[in-house]
Parts: C-alpha cells; structure tokens; sequence
C-alpha cells in the first residue's frame, strides 16, 4: 500500500526549477533506494523459458515470446511522476515490471490459480479418412472472454504450476487492521522482492523527500 | 509507454484528475464571482443566471443595433446619410425628453420618414403622435403608423381616436384639418404626462432597457435595487453610466486577458486577398480586385452640400405632398361626379318603375281632386322627393280637416220636415172614400194610423158582407210613413228621389185600393192582400236588402251593389289600387276564400 505524500510533485517542480543540484541529489538518493530491490527482483526471473514451448517464436504472434533478459531489463524503477490513475493519485516512485512475458511470469495464476474455467464449450467434429476406415472425431473447446481457450481444459493450471517451480506468488501487502487486501500487491519477483524488503525501502524512500524538502529550505533560506 | 499496471507505488500524491479538476475550479470560480456580485446587488445568482444574463445582452444588442441599421439604411436611401448623426441625437433625446424608448421611436420616425420624404415634417408628427399617443393610450407604434397613412390620404385608421368626425368627415377633410382636431383633443396630453409617476417609471423603464442592451437584461433589476432612494432620472443616469462603465472593463479585461483577441484582431486587419494574388500567379490571372474607391464619410461633406441636399429633400416632400392632395381632390371630383350620374341612372330606371308607371296612369284618369292629390303624394314618396312630398302631405292634411269639417256642419243640419205627414190625410180621404163605395166603417181616426195597430174594418148594417168583423192585416199606412221618414232621414240631399217614392207609394196604394175594391166587389169575403213586408231602417220597397251604392275612387273602399233577391250581394273590399283587368280575379279569389272559411254569404236580413 503506497503512502500519500502531498506537495510531492509542486516539491519535484521547485528543485528542478530553483535547485537543481538539490533534484539530481534527491533523484540519485531515490535510485539508490529504489536498485537493490530491482537486482534482487530480476533474479527472481527465471533464466531459461518456464515452460519449453514458450521460448520458441510464436506463429500466431498473439501471446509474448519468454525472453529472460527482456523479462529481466522490464524489471525497474521511476521516481517521475506518474499520471494520474482513475481515481486521482499520481505516483512519485515506484517500481515496476514492464516486459510483457515478465508480467505474465509475474502474475501467472494470481486471479485463477488452477487455471480459467472451459464451462463455455463448443464441440467440434469430424472424420478422418484412412486407407481401410474412416474414422470420426470430436472435442469440446470453450468460448468468451474469461473462459480458458485452450483445448486443454487442465492447460491454466498446468501453466501455473510451471512458473510456481521456479517461484511461488508472493503477498507483498503489508497492510495491517480491518479492510480488504488487493491482489494487485501479489507477484513472484517484484513483489517478492518488496516482501522481502520488509518495508525498509518505503520508509528511506519517505525519509529521503523530507531531506530534500528540508535542504530546499534552507536552500532558500541562504537564498534569501 | 503507458505506465505498466505490474507495478509498486512507493509514494504517491493525490492532485485529481486534471478534466474534472479544471471544470469544477472553473464552475467554482464562476459561481464565486457571480455570487459575490450578487451579493453585493442583494440578489442571488446562479451559473444558469449568468448564461441568461449572456444570452440576453447579446439579444437586446442585436436587437437595438438592427433598428438603428433600418433606420440609417432609410435616411441613408433618401440620400441624406449625412443627417445620421443628427437624427441619432434627435431620437437620443427625445427617448430621454418624453420616456419612450428608442426601440420605438426609431421605427416610428422610420416610418414617419419614409412616408413624408421630409425630416422636419417627420419630427413634426413624431412629437405630434407623442402626443396623441399620450391623450389616447393606444401605442405609438400603431399612432405614428397611423398618421403616416393620414398624411397620404388613408383616414380609414383615424377614427379609432374618437375625433367625433364622421367617416365621410374623415374622408373629405384634409389630413392637416383631421390633425388639427386631434391635437386640439389631446392637448396637454404629453405635458400633464410628465408629472406622473408613470413618467419617471417609464424613464426608469428606458434606462434599465439601455443597460440591457449594453450589459444585458440579467442586470436590470440588481440596477434597479441601486438606484433606490434616489430620483428616477438620477437613478436612470446612474444606471447607464454604470452599465457603460462595467461595459467598458470588461471589454478592457477581455483585451488584456490571453492573446487570443489581439490574434483575432491581427487576422481581421490582414487584406482579404492575401491568397488571390498567390493564387493568380500560379495560374497567370490577375485574381487581385481592383481597389474600391472610398466614399466620403459624411463628415466630409460639405455643410453646403448637406443644406442643398436637405432643401431638395424638403422641396421633393412639399411636391409630393401637393401632388397628393391634387390626387385627392381629384379623387374627390370624380366621387361627386360618380354619385350625380347614379342619381341620374336611378332616374332614368325610374321609368321602369311599374308603381309609378301605374300612378301616372291613374292620374290621367277621371279622379277627384282629392284623389289626385294622394296620387302625387305618393308619386313624390316614390320619387323620394321629400320636398315635394311634404308639401303635398299639408295639403292632404288640409282637405282632410276641410271634410271633416264638412262632416261636422252636416251633422249641425236639421232634419227637413217629413213630406209624408200629407200623406196621411190623403191616407184618410183614401178611406173615407173606400168606406163609402164599399160601405165599409173604417176607422181612419189617428189612432187607428199607429204604427202598430193594423187596420180594422167593420162591416156595417146595409153592407152586403156578413155580419162580423173582418181583421185586416194591414200596416200600410204607418210603414210606409216610416219608409219614407228613414229615407228622408238616411238622404237628406235625395228629397226629390223620396218624393219620387212617395209619389210611386201614393200610386201603389191607390192601386191596391182600387184592386182591393174590386176584389171586394167581386168575390164577397175575400180578404184585402197585404203588401209584402220589409225591415231595416235604410231600406225600401224598392231596396228591400237596404243596399246602398257608393262612387268608387281610388283610396277609397269598392263596393259592389246586389239588388237582385235571389242573388245576395257579396262585398269585396279592395284596398289600393288594382288594375281592372285583374278585378275578376280578386273577386273570384275573395268568394273562394269566403266560401272556404265557411263565411255566410248573405247579408243580414236578406233571405239565403
């Protein structure tokens, strides 16, 4: 769960505009934080594809080749404000996971871990002609958007067993008291990595824009 | 790259979301600014008021700003452009002089002025329907419109103002005569009106219209609560000078602000032909327009160029205004002219007229005088001469009362003494002979001659007759006397006709006599016949049905005489006057009509 800084981003202007020695000092100060989390996040990244077929080239195209060093360099850190999310708040530092086939190791079974349903099915049939018979076929696949579309009814979960052999999802909420906890904050690399932080990198990351507020006042201070 | 939904926000801000942010701090701001200038009008404003208050000061803009135009086309078209500005003044300070907008004016002097051809005849009625608006309360719109139309001739308008002319008064007075009536009606109209309440609410009424169409009619009221406490014409001022001064910082405000007006500003300055000269190039054509010449303004005018252009204006309407009144004499010439030749068509039918034809006929015929003058009585009615019909009317009226005169003297004539009384002594000697040749006692006394005692003759001694007396129904005498007494008294003036009936009476009764004698002498017993009876005092032997002819004449009633017993008379009254060929029919018609209703068909007294 983030914290809500307020004159964060009008702080941010401030340095750029009147110290800008103070911003690229804050800014390196953030980074420094913000980077051991990224190193210990990529190596939670797997260094060959999870599952074999997934490493080779797509046909189709349609679902993101494993790269392992593209899922690693997607794994990083800004300390730009973000635009603003639906409901209004802008983030000042955050860390993230960018490559698509690092997302979906990241996030594989996190809504469905035993995969998505096949209720919507349709069958298909046919025949096969040999040289002495003729032989029929049929199966049943699945249709819509939040069902499993492979043929294999068995196909998401066995997905998700695959990447949880080289890591399990990871609770990196540390909310504590009454409310509802998101999934969001679920993952097997940044998330484990910020779980196994403990929290420590949010409290240096706070303490780090109170220094820098406080040394541009007394920027301003010795200006005036 | 959009930001990556697998992600960790360390810290985060909230700043809202940028459209919603903007729209609400812009809706914010302007309700804030709206509400303190409501505040400080003591009125209460909201975001849908000052859309109102926009939409209105646009439209009363644009509403004032097309009248002007209207009417600076109109004077611009009569070639006196250069009188704008004055007439602008002109209209500036009447709004302010007599409280009425200049909404109204201008299209009243407009319509004034396009009228008339004259700018000083078109003050003229503008202050002069000023005033008769003011006196009559109709609207100086439809008062201005309506003078416009006077002054060509059209007077159909003028008499919903109760000028106590006629319409044909309307119509043969000049316009100059029916204003004359209605500005001496509405005297002192427009003068006692600036004394009112009315006034000063009116002049209010201008003002806060004026600042509507600078700032908008959103504002008039919150003006209107400013000006409280103070004079009208005070308040009215301060309201303008208000509305001109907030008008003015705006647009002050509105120039300073971004520099999106000084760009509008900088395209419009740019020729309009700056790509036609591109373009011609790259076609080979001149595309340019050639430069237009500059009219001079009407400030460059000459004062003596304006003078000489105003007395032609003034000269041309002079023109016009006796070219219509020409027009309206002759029209009225020709009117008169119309109405003699009718009278005369209507004369010339009036030969046709079978009324009349019939009058003149019966006046060539045998008639009274009396009667003639009743002819040319009504001949004159026919005629509508009412001259001649008046006259004739007195001396109708005159021989009238001469008959009635007449009557009355008539009345005052003392019988003539009955010439009958000698009668009865011949009556008697008449007896006194029979009683001797017959030997008969009859009583010729007095007493015996009454009336209604009968005649009585005895039989003496040495008569042959049987002993007995002999009743003999005899009324003779006494009847006859009556006769003769109810003929003189029914016709005085026909004494030598009852002499003649007396003689033939006296005859008669010889007759009788004699045969009476005979018969007495031939066949012993026998009774004396009597003489038929009659009633009704105005009959006679000879009219048994009492029947009397009348001289027919016209106006007066026809009567048909019947002396045949067996054949009762009918009488047809007839009124007026019938043509003789059709005198069959009417009497046809008036049996049939009598039988029909079940009307006895004989007269009282006669035997059916």
């Amino acid at each position: 769960m983030p914290v809500e800084v307020k004159g964060g981003i009008a702080l941010r202007k401030a340095l750029k505009q009147f110290a800008p020695d103070l911003a690229v000092e804050t800014r390196k100060e953030l980074a420094n934080l913000l980077r051991p989390i990224v190193q210990n996040a990529r190596g939670f990244i797997p260094s060959q594809a999870p599952l074999s077929g997934w490493g080779k080239s797509s046909v189709t195209g349609r679902f993101p080749e494993w790269s392992s060093s593209e899922a690693k360099s997607g794994i990083g850190f800004k300390t730009t404000p973000s635009k603003p999310n639906r409901s209004g708040f802008r983030s000042l530092a955050r860390i993230q996971n960018a490559s698509p086939s690092g997302s979906i190791y990241e996030t594989a079974g996190r809504l469905n871990p035993y995969g998505r349903s096949q209720a919507k099915t349709v069958t298909f049939s046919g025949t096969i002609k040999r040289k002495d018979s003729i032989q029929t076929w049929s199966y049943d696949t699945s249709a819509g958007k939040n069902y499993g579309k492979s043929n294999n009814p068995e196909a998401g979960y066995l997905f998700t067993q695959a990447m949880n052999q080289y890591g399990g999802i990871v609770d990196a909420n540390n909310q504590v008291g009454a409310g509802r906890r998101s999934r969001k904050m679920k993952g097997r690399a940044i998330f484990r990595a910020w779980k196994e932080d403990g929290g420590k990198t949010t409290a240096a990351v706070l303490k780090a824009i109170e220094n820098s507020n406080v040394k541009f006042q007394n920027y301003t201070l010795k200006a005036k | 790259m959009a930001n990556p939904s697998v992600r960790i926000d360390i810290a985060t801000e909230f700043t809202g979301k940028k459209a919603f942010d903007q729209a609400s701090k812009s809706t914010f701001n302007l309700e804030k600014s709206v509400k303190k200038l409501a505040g400080t009008f003591g009125l209460a404003f909201g975001a849908t008021a000052v859309v109102n208050f926009s939409k209105q000061a646009v439209k009363a803009f644009a509403a004032d700003e097309a009248a002007a135009n209207r009417l600076s086309r109109a004077v611009d078209n009569l070639g006196i452009g250069f009188a704008n500005p004055a007439i602008a003044k002109y209209i500036s300070e009447l709004e302010r002089t007599a409280a009425v907008a200049d909404d109204i004016l201008r299209p009243a002097f407009q319509a004034l002025l396009t009228t008339t051809g004259s700018l000083t005849k078109s003050q003229e009625l503008l202050n002069n329907a000023i005033t008769i608006s003011r006196a009559s309360g109709i609207d100086l719109a439809t008062v201005s419109q309506d003078l416009a139309n006077g002054y060509v001739g059209i007077t159909k308008g003028l008499k919903k103002y109760n000028t106590g002319l006629t319409t044909a008064e309307l119509s043969s007075k000049s316009f100059a005569e029916v204003l004359g009536v209605m500005l001496t009606r509405s005297a002192g109209a427009a003068t006692d009106y600036l004394d009112t309440t009315q006034y000063k609410m009116d002049a209010l009424t201008i003002a806060t219209g004026n600042a509507s169409e600078i700032l908008g009619g959103g504002l008039v009221n919150a003006f209107a609560r400013i000006g409280g406490g103070t004079e009208a014409s005070d308040a009215a001022k301060a309201i303008e000078d208000i509305a001109k001064a907030v008008a003015f910082t705006t647009e002050t405000i509105g120039g300073l602000i971004g520099v999106i007006p000084s760009l509008l500003a900088t395209l419009k300055k740019l020729p309009k032909d700056i790509f036609q000269g591109f373009a011609g190039a790259q076609v080979g054509k001149k595309l340019t327009p050639n430069p237009t010449v500059v009219k001079k303004t009407p400030a460059q005018i000459s004062t003596e160029k304006q003078a000489k252009a105003l007395a032609k204006l003034e000269s041309d309407a002079a023109k016009r205004q006796k070219a219509i009144l020409a027009l309206q004499k002759k029209q009225s010439d020709a009117a008169k002219k119309a109405a003699a030749d009718q009278a005369k068509l209507t004369k010339a039918q009036s030969i046709f007229d079978m009324e009349k034809i019939q009058i003149e006929a019966a006046l060539k015929g045998k008639i009274s005088a009396d009667e003639k003058l009743r002819l040319e009585l009504q001949r004159a009615i026919l005629n509508e001469d009412f001259e001649l019909a008046d006259k004739l009317q007195k001396r109708l009226e005159a021989s009238q009362r001469a008959t009635a005169a007449l009557q009355g003297a008539l009345k005052d004539i003392k019988p003539v003494p009955s010439p009958f009384d000698e009668w009865i002594d011949a009556l008697k000697e008449i007896g006194e002979t029979l009683s001797k040749i017959l030997g008969i006692n009859v009583n010729t006394s007095s007493s015996m001659l009454n009336p209604n005692q009968p005649i009585v003759a005895t039989q003496t001694p040495n008569s042959p007759f049987q002993e007995g007396t002999i009743p003999i129904p005899v009324t003779t005498v006494s009847d006859l006397a009556d006769a003769a007494t109810a003929a003189a008294d029914m016709a005085t003036l026909a004494a030598n006709e009852a002499a003649a009936i007396a003689a033939d009476a006296a005859t008669f009764a010889a007759t009788l006599a004699a045969g009476a004698a005979a018969d007495a002498a031939m066949i012993p017993g026998n009774t004396i016949h009597p003489i038929l009876p009659y009633t009704g005092s105005s009959s006679s032997i000879f009219n048994p049905y009492g029947m009397s002819s009348n001289i027919a004449g016209w106006g007066t009633n026809t009567s048909t005489v019947q002396d045949t017993p067996a054949m009762p008379p009918i009488v047809v009254n007839i009124e007026g006057l019938i043509d003789m060929d059709n005198v069959e029919g009417v009497f046809n018609q008036a049996m049939l009509n009598a039988i029909r209703k079940g009307l006895p068909q004989t007269i009282a007294g006669a035997l059916p």
